[in-house]
């Protein structure tokens, strides 16, 4: 990490990346179209999925659904709102949106040939990779403490060394169970 | 009872009553009551109640409040930090701006070379949008571009060069300093203001009588500024204890690292409206809101009690 990265922002982080002041930058699939953009021809970029803790373990890839779609129970069109969930659905889409919006994909099970590398590297691990759910969206954080915020302060805690990955595990998870009915009890 | 005698006795040519002058207050009545009292009232009233459905609101006394100070898991330890550090953030303004704003008060009302210059500089902050001085002051301090690192460097003090935005222990402070060096005129155009109007004559008199600079400081002006302190202390408490958006603007309404600069208005601001996925609970952001009340209403009273024992002069 930089120095005095504890006070770098996000978009410090992306011009230190993208002006070449950092080898390694951890992100999702949804900086794709702005690395695409900044770096441009300047150096060539790849990508390699988050470490597994030992050789042969399982990996897993976090799916952020920010994008469901769903049809209203009392729609007065209900055919039509199927037809269109189904054509979402579909391979046609998955290549239409996946090419679109380079990082960003369909939420189907369509193997689509993206034009752009990096995405072609992104999609390759779900392959070989298990799904990991984003974790704190969004239910999960609408009481005190938000786990959203709850997640963000405990990775820098741990990240500066001021806790382990088990104790802001355990923190996380009481925030949740002290609140949180399906988590109380357990 | 001497005063109601003496009115009884007094003969009954009253004045019919005078109509005008509630036809001249009520603008500013209604406007003043429609937008500052009667909302400052309902938002206390709020903190006595809970939401039980939607659009349902059920009394509950103090509930609020008790959960408030007494919630051990969560509020109670929010509430208290964020009352230090709203504190912490009002004394560093008090003393950090208070004096340096004075300071140079008494330095440009003597005749100074460029004074309006200087003058016209130092007051240009406070009107600058915070996002800006903001924006502006994140990049001086960034530990990647900043000017501020690059000085250190060169004098050989790159040891001392630390991300002050990010530790825990430097951030409130960092941030406090920033809004003391943006609205540093504000004060300093109080005490320039009170210092022109000191009249000269005393000033002459004194050096007459063999007075210093300094002497004339100390026994002349100071004394006559007292008011003018108080008054200056009093906006720095109400402006500065309800410190938000340099806070919001540079660490965002988590008020990082570690609810380290979270002061009353940023808990507030989350408890109220809700921040990020956290649902808004304006019952339970009422509650904290009037505790924030309770607690200015002290530090006025406060003063009012301290300005009376501050002597004032008649010129």
């Amino acid at each position: 990490m930089p120095d005095g990265y504890q006070a770098v922002s996000y978009p410090d982080m992306q011009n230190l990346f993208t002006l070449g002041g950092s080898a390694v930058y951890p992100a999702g699939s949804w900086e794709i179209s702005i690395f695409n953009q900044l770096v441009g021809d300047d150096f060539a970029i790849g990508a390699f999925p988050p470490p597994v803790p030992e050789e042969g373990a399982d990996c897993f890839i976090n799916d952020h659904m920010d994008m469901g779609m769903a049809m209203n129970a009392d729609t007065q069109h209900p055919e039509e709102a199927q037809l269109f969930l189904e054509w979402l659905g579909s391979a046609e889409f998955a290549e239409l949106w996946n090419n679109a919006l380079p990082g960003f994909f369909a939420m189907s099970n369509h193997v689509v040939e993206a034009s752009d590398p990096m995405v072609q590297v992104y999609a390759g691990w779900r392959q070989h990779c298990g799904s990991s759910p984003r974790n704190a969206y969004a239910i999960i954080s609408r009481g005190e403490p938000n786990t959203d915020s709850e997640l963000i302060r405990v990775t820098q805690l741990v990240m500066n060394g001021e806790m382990t990955p088990e104790e802001a595990g355990e923190t996380v998870q009481a925030g949740l169970a002290s609140w949180y009915e399906p988590q109380m009890g357990e | 009872m001497t005063a109601s005698l003496s009115q009884q006795g007094q003969p009954k040519n009253r004045k019919p009553f005078p109509l005008h002058i509630v036809v001249f207050l009520a603008p500013a009545v209604v406007i003043y009551g429609l937008f500052m009292i009667y909302p400052l009232f309902d938002s206390l009233r709020l903190g006595f109640f809970v939401q039980v459905t939607r659009g349902v609101e059920q009394f509950v006394g103090t509930q609020n409040y008790l959960t408030l100070l007494t919630d051990e898991a969560i509020l109670q330890p929010r509430l208290l930090n964020a009352l230090k550090n709203s504190f912490l953030f009002f004394a560093v303004n008090m003393l950090v701006q208070n004096p340096i704003a004075l300071f140079l008060a008494a330095a440009l009302s003597t005749k100074t070379r460029g004074g309006l210059l200087y003058r016209v500089l130092i007051f240009s902050p406070a009107i600058l949008s915070l996002a800006i001085a903001g924006f502006v002051w994140r990049l001086v301090l960034s530990p990647l571009w900043g000017v501020v690192y690059d000085i250190l460097k060169a004098l050989g003090l790159g040891a001392y060069a630390q991300p002050w935005l990010g530790l825990e222990s430097t951030a409130l402070i960092t941030l406090a300093l920033i809004s003391a060096w943006q609205y540093l005129g504000i004060p300093m155009m109080l005490y320039f203001a009170t210092l022109i109007s000191i009249p000269n004559e005393l000033f002459e008199a004194a050096y007459v009588d063999g007075a210093t600079d300094w002497q004339i400081f100390w026994r002349i002006k100071l004394p006559l500024l007292m008011p003018m302190v108080g008054i200056v202390s009093l906006l720095t408490y109400i402006g500065n204890f309800n410190a938000f958006d340099v806070i919001f603007a540079l660490k965002g309404a988590d008020a990082g690292p570690n609810y380290a600069s979270d002061t009353m208005m940023t808990f507030f601001y989350r408890t109220f409206f809700g921040s990020g996925f956290q649902k808004a609970d304006p019952h339970m952001g009422a509650a904290v809101a009037g505790t924030m009340f309770v607690i200015l209403l002290a530090g006025v009273l406060l003063y009012l009690l301290i300005r009376r024992r501050i002597r004032s002069y008649e010129l």
